[in-house]
């Protein structure tokens, strides 16, 4: 009781009300929730630099005593890491663009056009939410392998296109566009590719960006498609390149993080660039859902 | 929103189908070109798959290299991940894109079978002579010759020789019989701070090898003769359970916990006294801050044979019906100057080639690494002590549910007789 008494007194001598003291407590809340999730990025960058000595030491310690740059060294010199990251790019940038033009033009005329059956074509886009990827995976392959894309980019990025998330996405937001926004673009001669084009599309740059983000992640992190896809060491995308470096029989934890740490790079760059888009988008999901 | 004029709104929608097309096209154009074989069913070479990673990659890269070298013909190696390896393989095989070669443990042939070129017809005795016999007859299936086998990969254990000396054992004669394993592990868990014996460098998957060499080790069995049951239900099965719980357990060398590598970290940090692993260990050790000694794992007790669990690398050529004969004859004569030429998979792998000729070889001879290791492993092979685990077509039916069994009974959490009867119920209704 009397410390409590004691922590009141405190708390009235300082200039502080309520208010500013649930602020610093959310703050401190939040922060150190970023912190814990941080906690294991820092762990992998840590590791990365560590001496096999240190790796192995019984204590862990957090900031390495000796730095060493051979895992990097070995990363970058032993492998097609270069070849693998711009193959990711490739991959990633072109399933992006193509999931951005695909799915915007499919819920356009999904949301702004009139033409039967729509209800029926979205309740099975949606309804194919329930099929988890990796029933597919064997009639996709033989569709794949028989038309001809097996080693072949085409193959590990034509069946992403077809993706239920972004048609979903993308309806949603379509949906609450105002009508009276359309209609004021119709009289003044807008053609419906034209609102499509010209309205549409910037105004919804917030969610466009949020999944072109989602999809450039998602495209960028795939292991088991482009692995079943993909046979030559040279079209290999980085998460299965990286694999490819260690040996099951022989544990390398640096080898391993400073792979982790080349290949989540071009992610955190992209990250950066777009985060304000990403923000917005949220925002904007927030205020009108 | 300004009113733009009709023309310009023209304008903007060409541009904006142009910039998509052209955007489009280019990007497709870049994927089409952007690989060199196209199609990757390699027909200007020797498509060749393998699954080595670490230092076993870069052995076979060299070798591959030398073969290109002196050949007109190329080999394209392809380097696979580990762990999807056999999946991708299978798939590849399925869908008609399989490779030239490819690497396939001598306990995964009897699953690919069907998929494989047969070499009976291709190869004569005059072949077989070139390999050590015991290596070449564990890598046959049935009547079919169906790959030619690399190596073979033994386990047996490793020791630390500081941890010897502080516990006031000799570094340089390690234990022969089960009583002098028994007293150096004893010795150690004793006399000082660190762990004494890891059945297994991994996880709770190579509690197997060890359970499987003590099994054999007091004539026992890990399934019946056509493999249709269980054979390790019995008091012999049961014991050696018990003697890996004794371990974790009673005995106190070393903690009943199950996590990943952890025996390589404290082996590799100057933790554990002595460690079961197999003859790719030979780098690490050898990199270690410690000096370190190998010896036989014939130390159970009652052990009346002497085994010890084995493995090979084999290379072998998937049917695929497009090959011509040519093309089939070229792989195997690939195969062949793989299996028999280059040391390399000897000395810098660490492994024991299959090849008579080389091993017979001073390049190989002279080495650290057949001083250390390798020669002890090549006396084993000479013996006839290499046990192949039984092979049939999902290994899996069989060793998942015996290690996942054998991890409980060593984490303390099943008694050894609940634990093997558990394995043995749930093998018998998978393999019926």
């Amino acid at each position: 009781m009397s410390e409590t008494a004691e922590n009141d007194g405190l708390l009235d001598a300082l200039p502080v009300d309520e208010g500013t003291v649930r602020t610093t407590g959310l703050y401190v809340a939040l922060y150190g929730a970023a912190l814990l999730f941080l906690l294991p990025y820092l762990w992998m960058l840590s590791m990365s630099f560590k001496t096999e000595a240190e790796l192995f030491a019984q204590e862990p310690h957090w900031i390495p005593s000796e730095i060493t740059l051979e895992w990097y060294e070995i990363v970058l010199s032993e492998s097609l890491v270069l070849r693998w990251t711009v193959n990711t790019l490739i991959i990633a940038g072109v399933t992006t663009f193509l999931v951005l033009v695909v799915d915007s033009l499919i819920a356009f005329s999904l949301t702004r056009l009139d033409w039967p059956g729509q209800n029926a074509v979205l309740a099975i886009i949606i309804a194919s939410f329930m099929v988890p990827a990796y029933v597919n995976i064997v009639p996709l392959y033989t569709l794949v392998a028989d038309l001809g894309l097996i080693s072949n980019f085409s193959g590990v990025i034509l069946p992403l296109t077809a993706g239920p998330l972004g048609v979903f996405l993308l309806v949603q937001f379509f949906q609450d566009f105002p009508e009276e926004i359309e209609e004021a673009a119709r009289l003044d001669g807008f053609s419906t590719f034209q609102i499509y084009s010209r309205l549409t599309l910037p105004l919804m740059k917030s969610p466009l960006t949020a999944l072109a983000l989602f999809t450039f992640v998602t495209s960028w992190n795939q292991y088991l498609w482009p692995l079943i896809v993909l046979q030559e060491e040279v079209a290999y995308t980085l998460p299965i390149g990286l694999v490819t470096l260690s040996s099951n029989q022989v544990f390398q934890p640096g080898l391993m993080m400073a792979a982790t740490v080349v290949a989540s790079l071009p992610l955190f760059v992209v990250f950066l660039i777009l985060q304000d888009h990403l923000i917005n988008a949220v925002k904007i999901q927030g205020t009108t859902g | 929103m300004p009113n733009p004029s009709r023309r310009d709104c023209a304008v903007d929608r060409r541009k904006f189908i142009g910039a998509v097309g052209a955007a489009g096209v280019a990007g497709f154009a870049g994927c089409l070109n952007s690989l060199p074989g196209g199609d990757g069913d390699g027909e200007d070479g020797i498509e060749y798959w393998t699954l080595f990673g670490g230092g076993d990659g870069d052995a076979m890269e060299s070798m591959v290299d030398q073969y290109n070298e002196e050949h007109d013909t190329q080999i394209n190696r392809q380097r696979q991940p580990w762990d999807e390896y056999y999946d991708k393989l299978y798939t590849a095989l399925s869908g008609g894109s399989a490779p030239d070669l490819a690497i396939i443990h001598t306990s995964q042939l009897a699953a690919y079978r069907d998929h494989l070129q047969p070499l009976g017809d291709l190869i004569d005795d005059s072949t077989a002579d070139d390999y050590v016999d015991s290596i070449w007859s564990m890598t046959e299936t049935g009547d079919d010759r169906l790959a030619l086998p690399l190596d073979t990969h033994p386990a047996g254990f490793y020791y630390n020789k500081d941890i010897f000396e502080e516990a006031g054992l000799d570094p340089e004669s390690p234990p022969e019989t089960h009583e002098e394993f028994s007293e150096a592990c004893d010795a150690i868990a004793e006399n000082t701070d660190y762990n004494a014996f890891g059945p297994t460098p991994y996880g709770g998957f190579e509690l197997i090898r060890t359970y499987f060499m003590f099994l054999r080790q007091t004539g026992g069995q890990l399934l019946n003769d056509d493999n249709t049951q269980a054979a390790f239900d019995t008091d012999t099965g049961v014991e050696v359970a018990e003697y890996l719980a004794n371990v974790s357990g009673e005995w106190g060398w070393d903690s009943p916990e199950i996590s990943d590598n952890r025996w390589e970290k404290e082996f590799r940090s100057g933790q554990l006294g002595i460690i079961q692993n197999g003859t790719w260990f030979y780098g690490v050790a050898a990199d270690a801050d410690f000096e370190f000694g190998m010896f036989e794992p014939f130390v159970y007790p009652d052990g009346d044979e002497e085994y010890t669990w084995a493995d090979s690398h084999t290379i072998a050529i998937p049917r695929d019906p497009d090959r011509s004969e040519e093309e089939t004859q070229g792989a195997l004569e690939a195969a062949i100057w793989l299996t028999q030429e280059p040391d390399t998979w000897g000395t810098e792998a660490g492994h024991l080639p299959a090849s008579e000729s080389i091993l017979e070889s001073d390049e190989l001879r002279d080495t650290d690494v057949w001083k250390k290791t390798l020669s002890t492993y090549y006396e084993m092979a000479q013996n006839d002590q290499l046990a192949y685990q039984p092979r049939i077509e999902s290994m899996t039916d069989y060793q998942d549910p015996l290690w996942e069994n054998l991890a409980e009974i060593y984490s303390q959490n099943l008694s050894p007789e609940e634990g093997i009867s558990n394995a043995a119920e749930e093998i018998n209704s998978t393999l019926e």
